[in-house]
């Protein structure tokens, strides 16, 4: 179900729409762009982007995910669906479409700035999750606290629903001091470390790369540090940019962030310090590697969007757009007790590849690479010679992914149709690889 | 004739195109993403059935035996007629219709989209192609664009049959066969078949499991004889997460035979097999083998058929003995090194038989002096391409040998393969990861096939000119890597006489193939003088230009003589040669005779010979030697050995005074204890920007160090000046103490005299007298009438902060600037406990911000070349934490030189290193006296007055350390100077061992010459495949994507190219 009312009013002079009238619907999804899933994978919280301006707002959205597993075992099992929610899609049997309303706890979400680009989850413990989402639109970083008891997000002081995050939950500036500088602008990617408390945010096109502290007990999450510079600009554009970021292991304090550039073959690598006078933490540059590996003309592989590392930080996945093609380095820990970080493999994807998540482990690991200009994601068999198990279509304009492991699902935001696809990554079966759940009605192009 | 041939017009544009030496134009992207191609031939057939031809027999436009258009592109003479298979002839004269040639048809598979294109060629010999001779044709006329045959879902293999008749597609997507019929694709009814074939086992029961990989059995069938309605043969496919090789029958699509892994070990199976239904089927694969990669081959010259197996995670190959129909007879394992225990193989090629040995220009198999060999080539998951002899040795063969040890092997059956575990196989050159062929780039091997190269046209022994057997790995990077098999067109192995002539490189087998051309040109040239030969030398020519527009040649050596790099301020410019220096040696020639650097082309072919040990491991780069120099030399395009300025968090609490990185990085970088830290703080003239936000680059008001501040936070830097002064007013250099990989120990650190002896100092008065040397090594004074002194004050003791000298006649002190007050110093260093420290323990709150500093080695020289880094032997001990020497890692992986290193042993081999015992190595570094020939200033005796000739050339027997690195052997002589007694140089001073060097006193020299290796002639972006074509051609699948920034290049989804391996500058290319 969709509402127009900006637009609608636009045309209209003299039309005054109420701030309830252009409220971002609660359960109708909105150019989706990020998603990420809950630690314990109970709930998985995607960021609606709003990029028409049709609404006031962007927000953040709470799945269930229990729901969506038990409607896919039931519709897999025995070809039920829940009445009045779902049909079977017209063109693909093996898929459900959905009302977005059935999965999403309209009550559990929040409003957020314009333009979001990503989503990152902090664990805090006891089920309590932080969420940190960069919006394009300030620009700024908006966070929320995802209360695991009540069962929903909160980002300001107001008890209503589905609220709009407040100036405390939108980091615009460093330490919060309009008086010092404000985020870089057009924050793209984010990266949360659990065990370090931070938060950390690159920068499309100034290469910029920003630290959040975000303290476990504390409110008082904040921007830290600003790093610039750290990227060459590219030879004929002269922008620099930075755009993916991941953790080796965000579960053990102190490890390293790899951050990928799309003006550079380069792969910088940082660490944070903590000082001991309670000052904020800051970034500490470390080592660098160059994606040399793969690309015609002795490597030089550049512009690098997603990526995303092993469950025990063994690989680390980069999905480049020139040449278009998904590479895995070995980032275990090598005998002087640095990571290896050494080329292992990679292969040929769609052009356009956008993010990078990892379903399953060990053997049964696989990457899955949106595809946003073909609407497709590539799964990705990383055992011997790197090689494309799959192609699976998902709907137009697929950008951000992100892996339930335990329950074999993927979910897959389609931007440019304003759905998610749920893919079955189960093995073997007969719709592994497949859509097999869509929530939301695909918007008309 | 029952159809028409719509190839024919095709043929004869190609048969007029002969000469053409263009390559094929973009006008039309024709390929998407191919991954695989397979060979047919097509063309005008007489149905013979095997007998003689006669006039009245059916002709037809079909498929048919490769080997008509095997026989239809023999070689031949210009003008001499086509040879044609028996029964083929032309009958034209008895009254027979005209019989229409044959073409050769590639089927290109390609994945994503589940088509095959198809791409024809003429029945020519290999000389014959130029360029343009291969064609996409059209497989659909009516739909615009050329368009591809849809065959099946996510296939992954295609193979010919047997008789030809058809393309046999493994489909990953849907776990079947497909089967294209070839005349059907090719002729106009614009209908196309292509069955499916179910795979099922012996008894019926269908086996849906995802194939990896597919071979077919050797071509066969009766030239004449009309195709069936159904393929023949077998294809051997490969189910990994079945743990199963089947040999499946084309006709009907059941498993007849197989290799099943299931138990874990390889045994040969019948039809009775079942696998996990993974298209679908709901089945539960399970762990064991997975077999991913096949190769098949019927050796030409005895008839003998193998089919090999490489598994992904299995560190054995399996060789299966083929009968003449192709099953499997038996079968045994090959079992590579696998000291991790995950080594996988994920592509296998194997050769023919292969005759070893021969330098005449010619294969010569049959007669070779090495002995007869078969190879398998696998690339193996540790990025190396492995080696195996599977006809006798049945073993592994190490490809990493150090030709330095084999120098004098003459022996090519030894050559050819040495054992992997042999106790008489000599240890691998350093650096290697395993016996395996590396490919020296980046880029991960993706596939190897093994080529045959004829002798055509001029034999003229270059590297480019391939005469025998050659490889080709195509790896990530998109390049084509040429390895030797056996070269038949060079040496053999290294002539003793002309030692640059033969680098092992081009001559012994699995050796990634060199590049350079004319290796063994020398400063020598013979010319004819009336009629005489006469060698002429020349001393005055750096050797071929390196940077020539028509490209290098040569072999290694230094571009010009090391230079001296001196930062300004520490050495009078005419005392510069009493420092350390590269040997030299004394070239003789017909232009001039002086002193010549060891490393350089005009030294002596011998001394090059010993420098140069191993061209592998050489590369084109500039190295430098540098005292006291950083450990980490990463610039913003090279990352070999960390960044030069890492940033770190200094603590000062109750675990001591630390540096600490959480990334951990002090093992990998190398350092060691009594090493230097020196703090960089920020620099001033950038503002603050090398500081976080909230933080300033403050500078101390007494502070006397140009250029360092200290990042402080903006509200405290005022407060702190004072208790931070001592830290902020120093030069902030420290000691390393213990090493962890993500922690320093840092002491404060003493200024010592740069001059102390080697061996200690003995006494206060001593060292007063060295801080003066190098008070006057600052002027051009000569030393009998110097008179500068050192203000400061240096006493002789113990330094428990460094390094103890403790060695065999070492005093065990240094000399110690000394002071009562901060004033007494120099500049930048505080005076604490009585001594003149250049680094004081700051308290915690001047270090709160992120500190950058740099590693330094202490005492010592690093040696660092900007690709190959600084080498090292430093692991992490886990057991303590701390970082330490690995007992296993190769004695020449050496990065620095201290000054006194211990005796070098007379009784080493001067190339290795290696004792008499054959087993150890000698000390490296280790110290000895070379001949060392220099030009000096020559005095008027009695006087420093310069004599008539100014300068002579000598040569002394000169104190030297020997340096024997993982690419060239260094001589560094003068590394302590007794001191002059009246005028420069004259090296009359009795000081003893005294060290010139100053922190950052460099040599550098540009290294030319190095290993440079042969690539194919082509540029893909992902070449997946390489396989063997007609005619021994070398066939690369380019699956990766070619993004273009040039309108007059078109972007491409693929590319598929064929080189002619006799001769790898002919390139057809398809996209």
């Amino acid at each position: 179900m969709r509402h127009v009312p900006v637009l609608a009013c636009a045309l209209l002079t003299a039309c005054t729409a109420s701030t309830e009238d252009v409220e971002p619907p609660r359960s109708d999804l909105n150019f989706p762009t990020g998603i990420a899933v809950a630690p314990d994978e109970t709930v998985a919280f995607v960021t609606n982007a709003n990029s028409d301006l049709t609404w006031n707002s962007g927000s953040i959205q709470v799945i269930d995910l229990n729901r969506v597993q038990s409607t896919i075992a039931d519709w897999i099992a025995n070809g039920t669906m829940p009445a009045g929610s779902c049909q079977e899609n017209g063109e693909h049997p093996e898929t459900l479409d959905c009302e977005e309303a059935f999965f999403i706890n309209g009550d559990a979400g929040v409003r957020i700035g314009n333009f979001a680009t990503d989503i990152a989850v902090q664990d805090l413990g006891g089920g309590n999750l932080r969420l940190v989402v960069p919006t394009r639109g300030d620009p700024s970083v908006a966070w929320a606290d995802w209360n695991a008891s009540e069962g929903k997000l909160t980002c300001s002081a107001e008890t209503r629903t589905f609220g709009l995050c407040d100036g405390t939950h939108r980091l615009s500036y460093v330490q919060n001091n309009a008086d010092l500088p404000g985020l870089p602008e057009e924050p793209f990617g984010v990266f949360a470390d659990s065990a370090g408390e931070f938060a950390m945010v690159t920068h499309l096109t100034t290469g910029s790369v920003t630290l959040i502290d975000s303290p476990r007990n504390s409110d008082r999450v904040q921007i830290a540090d600003v790093l610039s510079g750290i990227f060459a600009p590219d030879s004929s554009t002269g922008i620099r940019g930075a755009t993916g970021i991941v953790g080796r292991l965000p579960t053990v304090a102190g490890d390293t962030i790899y951050v990928g550039s799309r003006s550079e073959d380069r792969i910088q690598t940082f660490t944070v310090g903590r000082p001991i006078n309670d000052a904020p933490p800051y970034m500490l540059p470390g080592n660098w590697f160059f994606l040399d590996a793969v690309g015609g003309n002795n490597g030089g592989s550049n512009d690098t969007r997603g990526m995303a590392a092993s469950v025990d930080g063994s690989h680390l996945y980069l999905v480049n757009r020139k040449p278009p093609s998904i590479q895995i380095w070995d980032t275990s820990i090598g005998p002087t007790g640095f990571p290896r970080n050494k080329a292992l493999g990679g292969t040929d994807i769609c052009r356009q590849g956008s993010t990078v998540a990892i379903s399953g482990s060990g053997d049964a690991e696989r990457a899955y690479v949106t595809c946003f200009q073909d609407g497709q994601v590539y799964a990705i068999d990383p055992r011997g010679a790197v090689t494309v198990e799959d192609i699976v279509l998902v709907g137009r304009g697929p950008y951000a992914v992100a892996a339930a492991r335990t329950k074999n699902l993927l979910l897959v935001t389609n931007f440019l149709e304003d759905t998610i696809a749920v893919i079955d990554t189960t093995p073997n079966v007969r719709t592994h690889n497949r859509v097999v759940l869509r929530i939301g009605k695909a918007r008309t192009p | 004739m029952i159809r028409q041939l719509r190839l024919l017009v095709p043929l004869l544009a190609l048969a007029a195109s002969c000469g053409d030496t263009t390559t094929t134009g973009v006008g039309q992207l024709n390929l998407d993403r191919p991954v695989d191609v397979a060979f047919a031939c097509y063309g005008g057939l007489r149905l013979t059935n095997g007998g003689a031809a006669s006039v009245g027999q059916e002709l037809r436009t079909s498929a048919m035996p490769v080997e008509a258009c095997d026989i239809r592109s023999g070689a031949r003479d210009i003008g001499a007629p086509v040879p044609v298979p028996a029964g083929q002839e032309d009958l034209t004269a008895m009254g027979g219709f005209p019989i229409t040639g044959s073409v050769w048809v590639g089927f290109i598979l390609q994945s994503a989209t589940g088509t095959v294109a198809v791409a024809q060629f003429g029945t020519k010999p290999s000389s014959a192609f130029a360029g343009g001779d291969v064609q996409v044709l059209d497989a659909n006329a009516l739909t615009p664009g050329k368009n591809g045959i849809s065959v099946g879902e996510d296939p992954i293999a295609i193979a010919t049959d047997k008789v030809g008749c058809y393309e046999i597609v493994a489909n990953a997507g849907s776990c079947d066969l497909s089967a294209l019929d070839v005349t059907s694709a090719l002729d106009t009814n614009p209908d196309v078949r292509v069955n499916r074939i179910d795979v099922v086992n012996a008894t019926g029961q269908a086996v849906r499991a995802k194939p990896a990989a597919m071979v077919a059995e050797p071509p066969g069938g009766v030239i004449g004889k009309a195709c069936s309605a159904a393929p023949e043969g077998l294809v051997y496919v490969a189910y990994p997460s079945c743990h199963l090789v089947a040999a499946i029958d084309t006709a009907t699509g059941k498993i007849v035979a197989g290799v099943d892994y299931a138990s874990g070990t390889p045994t040969l199976t019948d039809g009775n097999v079942s696998c996990p239904a993974e298209c679908g089927g709901g089945g539960i694969s399970t762990t064991g083998i997975r077999p991913v990669t096949l190769d098949l081959e019927r050796d030409p010259r005895t008839d003998e058929r193998k089919l090999v197996i490489g598994s992904e995670n299995s560190h054995s190959i399996t060789v299966v003995e083929l009968d003449q129909d192709s099953r499997p007879l038996s079968l045994r394992q090959v079992a590579f090194e696998d000291p991790s225990g995950t080594l996988g193989v994920t592509n296998i090629s194997l050769s023919p038989q292969i005759g070893m040995g021969g330098t005449m220009g010619v294969i010569n198999d049959d007669v070779a002096g090495g002995g007869q060999f078969q190879f398998v080539y696998a690339v193996a998951t540790d990025d190396s391409v492995r080696v195996a002899d599977i006809l006798t040795l049945n073993r592994e063969c190490d490809a990493q040998v150090d030709p330095r040890l084999i120098d004098r092997e003459s022996n090519v059956a030894t050559l050819s393969c040495f054992k992997v575990g042999d106790p008489a196989t000599p240890r691998r050159r350093p650096g290697a990861r395993g016996p395996g062929i590396e490919i020296p780039s980046d880029g991960i091997p993706l596939a190897v096939d093994v080529f045959r190269a004829d002798s055509i046209g001029d034999t003229t022994a270059v590297p480019a000119k391939l005469i025998g057997y050659f490889g080709v790995i195509t790896a990530t990077n998109g390049g084509s890597f040429v390895f030797n098999v056996d070269d038949d067109n060079f040496a053999d192995f290294k002539q003793q006489t002309e030692p640059l002539d033969a680098p092992l490189a081009l001559t012994i087998a699995h050796q990634i193939r060199d590049a350079l051309p004319q290796r063994g040109v020398t400063n020598r040239e013979t010319v004819d003088e009336d009629g005489i030969e006469v060698t002429k030398t020349y001393c005055d020519t750096p050797g071929p230009d390196p940077d020539a527009q028509s490209g290098n040649i040569g072999g290694p050596r230094s571009v010009s003589a090391p230079t001296r790099n001196v930062p300004s301020g520490n050495f009078a410019a005419e005392k510069l040669q009493e420092l350390p220096y590269i040997r030299q040696v004394l070239c003789t020639g017909e232009d001039s005779t002086r002193p010549v650097s060891e490393l350089s082309f005009v030294a002596p072919d011998a001394v090059r010979d010993l420098e140069y040990p191993d061209l592998r491991a050489l590369r084109d780069e500039t190295w430098t030697m540098t005292w006291e120099g950083s450990l980490s030399l990463d610039k913003s395009d090279v990352a070999v050995d960390g960044p030069p300025i890492h940033v770190g968090q200094l603590f000062n609490d109750g675990g001591g005074f630390r540096m600490s990185d959480p990334s951990k990085p002090f093992c990998d970088v190398g350092v060691e204890q009594y090493d230097i830290l020196q703090l960089r703080g920020c620099d001033p003239s950038v503002g603050d920007a090398e500081c976080p936000i909230g933080y300033t680059c403050y500078v101390h008001p007494n502070s006397q160090i140009p250029g360092l501040g200290a990042c402080m936070l903006v509200e405290e830097a005022d407060r702190l000046a004072d208790a931070c002064k001592d830290f902020l007013t120093s030069t902030r250099r420290y000691t390393v103490n213990r090493t962890e990989s993500g922690e320093l120990r840092l002491l404060p650190r003493k200024h010592v005299l740069p001059t102390t002896p080697v061996d200690g100092c003995t006494d206060d008065a001593q060292c007063e007298s060295l801080a003066d040397l190098v008070a006057r090594n600052l002027t051009s004074t000569q030393p009998g009438v110097a008179d500068n002194t050192d203000p400061h004050t240096y006493v002789c003791r113990t330094d428990t902060d460094r390094a103890p000298l403790d060695g065999v006649g070492q005093t065990g002190k240094r000399c110690i600037e000394s002071c009562t007050q901060t004033s007494d110093c120099t500049t930048g260093r505080i005076c604490q406990g009585g001594y003149c420290m250049e680094g004081v323990t700051p308290p915690q709150a001047c270090v709160n911000a992120p500190q950058r500093f740099e590693l330094r080695a202490g005492d010592a020289f690093t040696l660092v070349g900007t690709r190959t880094g600084y080498v090292h032997r430093t692991v992490l001990d886990t057991g303590t934490g701390k970082c330490t020497k690995d007992p296993n890692a190769s004695p020449f992986d050496v990065g620095r030189i201290k000054l006194s290193p211990p005796a070098c042993n007379p009784a080493a081999d001067p190339r290795t290193g290696l004792l008499p015992d054959g087993v150890t190595y000698d000390a490296n570094p280790c110290a000895l006296t070379v001949d060392h020939t220099e030009n000096v200033t020559s005095y008027v005796p009695g006087t420093c007055n310069v004599a008539d000739p100014a300068v002579v050339t000598q040569t002394r027997q000169a104190p030297a350390i020997r340096i024997h690195t993982r690419g060239p052997t260094l001589t560094l002589v003068d590394p302590y100077y007794p001191g002059d007694q009246t005028c420069i140089r004259d090296r009359l001073g009795t000081l003893g061992k005294i060290p010139l060097v100053f922190p950052g006193y460099q040599l550098a020299w540009r290294q030319t010459g190095g290993f440079v290796p042969l690539l194919l002639p082509i540029s893909p972006s992902f070449p997946i495949k390489v396989t063997r074509g007609p005619q021994q051609s070398m066939w690369i699948i380019d699956a990766g994507d070619f993004l273009s920034t040039s309108i007059t290049q078109a972007s491409t989804r693929g590319r598929v190219y064929r080189v002619e391996s006799q001769a790898i500058g002919q390139v057809n290319v398809l996209e």
